[in-house]
């Protein structure tokens, strides 16, 4: 039960717009809402985005575009953000929870919780993608690295909801890769990441690492990207890019792991990304997280 | 404390119609459990092991962490509609005949997930099975005989569909496997 | 047995051959289980009772505390509060909670509330309202004073001069008092202590050894995560008798207990189980009946408790965390000699099942081997931590995860093969048990006598299945395999103790209502009794209607736990049954003019060596409820157990490790186990598979967290990681035939004995895979790249012998992880 005095169903977006203040709060999958108290600080009234026709995938030539409503499993399943840099995207949201969480839960909910360890942000920041932003007033893109401010804290002003995610499309091949370290098959991730690269004439002519759950923001690692730049995606490169990561990892000790095992696994799973991305065969077999 | 506002929330359970008024808060969960559907389990309330899972609009979903009021209007499924016409659906048949209950408190989730993943993979391998039922957690059976258990009867349930098309006809007391409202 | 008639074995007319069995040893389907797959509302917090209260309970904050002030005021004026209780309110009887007969082997250290607090969780108060949230409302209403006290975590620590004490010394102790041996000393918060010697002269014997091996070994906290939580409901009904609805495995043992709490007489009080969605040993324990008997008899009105999933990990009982410690004297041949386990067992807050978990440790593992002498010593230690209980295995996971990984690292010592080893070392059919003696005399006269062990057949089929024989590839490169082994045995209940059976009747269809106290938690025990009961009858299991676990009409029962039920119960349910056969047939006689003696039960029918004679079972029943001479066939039976024939498993495992990220998968599992006969094969595989399930997880992923403050830091299954069906292993469950002379129909047991051997199994490949120990559970990510790390950066020094097939392929030195010396030391 959740101790709120109210709860709205706007029909239409410019209703729910006139809804959203302090006090009040979105649902739209509910699979975080109805389960961290956190949420629900100063909060006394819920909004349902449910009956607005935010459930999309939108395919346009140049982005493609993931309504608040489309929910995990859609995003998972949709040809469209399968064909993005191996799936990535994709991919994320398929190792959200369960398949039960999954078909309520949505890729945009989980944009808009912030946290650090979430399975979509890296795939969808190492592709640049945007959060739209609509108010009453105004309606604003920003990219996601500047939605991130903090564990739980975005740049989201209350009077604003997080409409759509826009995900331009990659230029002409460009490869992804994702990889989530987990204690359990079904479980948070300890360290995850993403990584994107786009080889041309054997040089790596673009390249994105991000990692996850080692920072309180999803952690893009600019460092290793400019080792890459200009490279060829070999052994050694890729394993430098990971030592890179590893050393601008700002991992905390939590319940789930110390900061020496992340910042360790922060190395291991932006190599094994990248190494995906550069299309290169899993080091015999490595055990298959994601 | 002051009054939440109640909310009024009509939807259908198995086949029949409800009329809730729930405080705001409610999850599906409570209130189809204080509407006597007692089929769907409260094991943890945080959406972590899936005894709770029930049909909603024809996906499989956790009722904890789903608010009554957005079942509002919806079809909802829970084991008890299962059977038709007191005859077991061929998941729970097969769950019976393999041993796949024991202490039968994960059994509903399992079942509404099976179902679930039979709706869209009428003929799922191992490995998809496995990765349908990842979420539920059952503490007695080490998943060996439910995995076994929806195996089984996606066969049977595939053999009686091949019968119909022979046959020109739908069995009666099967579902129907393509029904929107199941 | 204590009342047995001898067993009729083959039907009258056909002298020597037993007729084949028709339902015991078939897989039929649960007698129950229409119910469990139409979502029935057959469990305790299905019921709707009218006029129900919910309560709620108040738990301390504070690890150590005395309550020096409660106001109750405000809560009480909330409207929609009908009472609320605190210490000052209910009976302050000292009692003990833990599930066991009379008299508890446990200290009656516990009151129903107590202003002295124990542990974070402690029931502080309780609220009974019209609804949960307004009974949660009120808790937050109540204002206490606490006084904090210090506390101690570490039962090391516990145990030291000057440390916080929990409990008075005075606390009374019926059968501490009264027999030789296990001690309690509550000024060094020591809830039980035992110490035995067993065979030949220990220090003697360890002297003669030509290699001693050593090893410390710990095992944690961790919680039973039943999917039904702690519920009860109870009601004081118009004849003045306290009804309680219980999710419990011990009905009988908590109305004894509910008795002495409440002062009122067993007469007065009634407890019923209705379907229990698992219980594990965490249900094997009075919990939430006293707390709902108080609040009901307060309001007048039936109050129900249903714990949340939080208070479940955080407030209701956990499996005892030890440290273990290891000696061993072997000779250069194989040859174990002397035997030595140390164990430390963290009770928590109450002693309950303190001691005898903490003697389970050593007494149902190290019987397992044949030494020349065996030295064991336990502590079962008070801390302010959550309250220890039984857990499935009872002692026995911990010392088996201790015992089976040393064997393994004193073979890896001597370069054997740890299957060779052990085959040479087991204990035999015939043997005695060289740990166990008469529990009331302790004198050694009569021990537990192996009158059957497949152990052998178990390991010979359990290597074949997994090929240990065959070459394996232990790979190259980041992923690497390996595969172990590990041994154990249990109990068929607790040997000198138990009672159960039934009292069976018979309807004019030919059926038969079966009462039996037995508590079906899920294992199947209504199952597996009802097909004891239609063998015995010559009747198909939908002529057997069971009731079970009703304290007012059901044949006393211990209650399910220490794997009793098909062994005890089973056997009362034959006596039954045998004696109910024996009247069908007397009046069978009398209606068709032959002798009894020449006639049998088969199929529903009266059959005379010839063939049936054309009287149903029916027609038998009929004639004696409205024929010429009316009677109620009719008949109880009931056994107890001075022996516990003991269940044998074998498993063993293959497991990949990733060495970079340190994740371990078990990607097979042959499990081997040797049950005496399977009643029904279905069910038994089915608690095989979960016990196995179970104790993956002890050695992969569970563990409750405790921060400085004495807090469940992971109450909840987002950190408390229970395996999912996508972290088994291929599972392949072996039941070797092997009637055990003394089981109903020859079985003995198996709820219990396959969760002691995925841990050391586990342990005992990743030694094989990549030469490192980890004596630590559960075997963590990190834990496997420390030890990696550890034994990379060792410098060179005492190898451990770098022979025998199962050193590691590239020559790397044997570490351990932190909790104890390695081998050698």
């Amino acid at each position: 039960m959740l101790r709120i005095d109210a709860y709205h169903r706007p029909a239409t977006l410019d209703l729910a717009l006139a809804l959203m203040t302090e006090g009040r709060t979105v649902v739209a999958g509910g699979t975080d809402l109805l389960v961290n108290p956190r949420y629900l600080v100063g909060v006394t009234e819920v909004v349902d985005l449910g009956d607005l026709p935010l459930d999309f995938v939108e395919v346009e030539p140049d982005l493609i575009r993931i309504g608040a409503n489309a929910t995990m499993a859609r995003v998972a399943a949709s040809p469209e953000v399968r064909a993005l840099a191996d799936g990535i995207v994709s991919r994320g949201a398929a190792v959200c929870g369960s398949p039960n969480i999954r078909n309520m839960a949505t890729l945009v909910g989980n944009v808009a919780s912030a946290l650090p360890s979430s399975d979509t942000p890296p795939p969808l920041l190492v592709l640049g993608a945007r959060v739209v932003l609509r108010s009453r007033s105004a309606t604003r893109r920003l990219a996601l690295e500047e939605f991130f401010l903090g564990p739980a804290v975005s740049a989201r002003r209350p009077d604003e909801l997080v409409e759509s995610v826009e995900i331009p499309r990659p230029r002409p091949g460009t490869r992804g890769g994702f990889y989530k370290v987990k204690r359990t098959a079904d479980d948070i991730a300890i360290v995850n990441s993403a990584a994107c690269l786009c080889v041309e004439e054997g040089r790596i002519a673009f390249a994105r690492v991000v990692v996850g759950a080692v920072a309180p923001v999803p952690l893009g690692i600019a460092a290793a990207e400019q080792h890459l730049l200009g490279r060829q995606p070999s052994e050694e490169v890729l394993a430098e890019a990971g030592r890179l990561a590893a050393a601008a990892a700002r991992p905390i000790t939590d319940q789930r792991a110390t900061a020496e095992h992340r910042r360790h696994l922060a190395g291991v799973c932006a190599t094994r990304a990248l190494r995906q991305a550069a299309g290169l065969d899993p080091h015999g077999a490595e055990l298959e997280h994601a | 404390m002051p009054e939440p506002t109640p909310v009024t929330i009509e939807c259908t359970v198995n086949g029949r119609l409800h009329r809730w008024q729930s405080p705001p808060g409610a999850t599906l969960l409570e209130a189809l459990r204080e509407a006597h559907v007692r089929g769907p389990k409260l094991v943890c309330g945080t959406g972590d092991c899936c005894a709770c899972g029930v049909m909603l609009n024809g996906r499989s979903v956790n009722s904890c962490c789903t608010l009554a009021a957005q079942a509002a209007g919806a079809t909802v499924l829970t084991v008890e509609g299962l059977a038709e016409d007191g005859q077991l659906h061929p998941l729970q048949a097969a769950f019976l005949e393999t041993g796949a209950a024991q202490c039968g408190f994960c059994t509903p989730g399992l079942l509404i997930r099976a179902y679930a993943l039979l709706q869209a993979q009428p003929d799922p391998d191992e490995a998809a099975v496995r990765v349908a039922l990842g979420g539920n957690i059952c503490r007695c059976t080490g998943y060996v005989k439910p995995v076994e258990a929806v195996l089984e009867a996606a066969r049977r349930m595939r053999a009686a569909a091949a019968d119909a098309t022979r046959q020109g006809s739908v069995e009666p007391g099967l579902p129907a496997s393509d029904s929107a409202l199941r | 047995m204590s009342t047995r008639t001898p067993p009729r074995s083959a039907p009258p007319g056909a002298p020597g051959v037993a007729p084949p069995l028709r339902v015991v040893g078939r897989g039929l389907p649960r007698v129950d289980g229409r119910a469990l797959v139409t979502g029935s509302p057959v469990y305790t917090a299905d019921m709707d009772v009218p006029d129900m209260l919910h309560g709620k309970i108040l738990h301390s904050p504070l690890a150590h505390a005395r309550i020096v002030a409660i106001d109750t005021g405000a809560a009480r004026a909330l409207p929609g509060v009908r009472a609320v209780l605190t210490h000052l309110d209910v009976p302050a009887i000292l009692h003990a909670t833990a599930g066991q007969p009379f008299p508890e082997l446990s200290p009656y250290d516990t009151r129903l509330l107590d202003p002295h607090l124990r542990y974070v969780g402690d029931w502080v108060a309780l609220v009974a309202a019209e609804s949960e949230a307004i009974a949660e409302a009120a808790l937050a209403l109540i204002k206490v004073t606490y006084q904090e006290l210090p506390a101690v975590f570490d039962p090391v620590e516990a145990m030291r001069d000057g440390a916080p004490k929990l409990h008075e010394p005075d606390v009374a102790h019926p059968l501490f008092e009264r027999s030789p041996g296990p001690t309690y000393d509550a000024r060094h918060n020591i809830a039980g202590h035992e110490e035995i010697w067993r065979g030949a002269d220990f220090a003697t014997t360890m002297a003669a050894a030509d290699h001693i091996v050593t090893g410390t070994y710990h095992t944690p906290r961790i919680a039973h995560c039943a999917l039904e939580p702690h519920v009860a409901i109870a009601h004081a009904d118009g004849y003045d008798r306290l009804n309680v609805w219980s999710s419990t495995q011990v009905p009988y043992h908590t109305r004894r207990q509910l008795a002495r709490v409440l002062q009122w007489p067993v007469s007065r009080i009634r407890v019923i189980k209705l379907r229990v969605g698992g219980g594990f040993g965490g249900k094997q324990e009075m919990v939430l009946e006293p707390a709902v008997a108080v609040l009901a008899m307060a309001t007048g009105r039936p109050v129900r408790i249903l714990y949340s999933r939080q208070e479940e990990f955080a407030a209701s009982r956990v499996r005892h965390p030890m440290t273990i410690h290891m000696r061993s004297g072997v000779a250069s041949d194989g040859t174990l000699l002397a035997l030595e386990m140390r164990v430390i067992s963290d009770t928590g807050a109450y002693g309950g099942h303190g001691l005898t978990v903490a003697q389970g440790a050593g007494h149902k593992t190290l019987c397992l081997y044949r030494a020349r002498a065996y030295h064991f010593v336990a502590d079962a230690v008070y801390t302010n931590s959550p309250v220890s209980g039984a857990m499935r295995g009872y002692g026995a996971p911990q010392g088996y995860f201790a015992l089976e990984s040393h064997m393994d690292e004193i073979a890896a010592r001597l370069g054997l093969d740890p299957l060779d080893f052990r085959r040479r070392n087991h204990v035999r059919r015939g043997d005695y048990d060289p740990i166990n003696l008469d529990s009331s005399s302790g004198a050694p006269r009569s021990q537990r006598h192996f009158r059957s062990c497949a152990l052998p057949e178990c390991l010979t089929r359990g290597a074949e299945a997994i090929g240990w024989d065959l070459p394996f590839d232990r790979g190259q490169g980041v992923v690497r395999r390996g595969r172990g082994l590990a041994t154990a045995m249990q109990g068929s209940g607790v040997a000198g103790s138990e009672l159960g059976g039934a009292s069976i009747k018979m309807n004019e269809d030919g059926s038969f209502n079966v009462m039996t106290g037995a508590t079906d938690i899920g294992q199947g025990s209504d199952t597996v009794l009802a097909q004891i009961a239609a063998e015995t009858l010559g009747v198909g299991l939908d002529k057997i209607i069971m009731h079970s676990s009703d304290t007012d009409i059901d044949v006393f029962d211990y209650g399910s736990y220490a794997s009793s039920t098909t062994f005890v119960t089973g056997t009362g349910v034959r006596l039954a049954a045998e004696a109910v056969r024996d009247q069908i047939l007397a009046v069978a006689a009398r209606m068709t003019g032959c002798p009894a003696a020449d006639l049998h039960l088969e199929d529903g029918r009266v059959h005379a060596a010839g063939g049936p004679l054309g009287l149903t079972l029916a027609e038998v029943a009929l004639e004696t409820l409205y024929g010429s001479r009316r009677q109620q066939i009719m008949a109880s039976g009931h056994a107890s157990c001075h022996d516990s024939p003991p269940p044998f498993h074998a498993q063993f495992v293959e497991i990949a490790v990733d060495c970079e990220t340190g994740q371990i998968r078990v990607e097979r599992s042959v499990n081997a186990i040797d049950m005496g006969r399977a009643i029904n094969p279905r069910l038994a595989s089915g608690q095989v598979e979960g016990a196995i399930a179970m104790g993956l997880g002890f050695a992969l992923s569970e563990e409750l967290l405790m921060d400085e403050r004495g807090q469940v830091r992971n109450p909840a299954f987002v950190d408390y990681k229970v395996l999912s069906c996508l972290d088994m292993p291929a599972m392949t469950t072996i039941l070797v035939d092997d009637p055990e002379p003394t089981g109903p129909f020859g079985a003995k047991s198996c709820g219990e004995v396959p969760i002691n051997t995925p841990a050391p199994a586990v342990a005992n490949a990743l030694f094989d895979a990549l030469g490192i120990r980890v004596r630590s559970l559960p075997i963590t990510a990190e834990k496997v790249l420390a030890a990696l790390r550890a034994r990379d950066s060792a410098p060179t020094g005492p190898v451990a012998h770098p022979g025998g097939p199962f050193a590691p392929q590239d020559g790397a030195r044997h570490q351990s992880v932190p909790g104890g010396p390695g081998p050698g030391s």
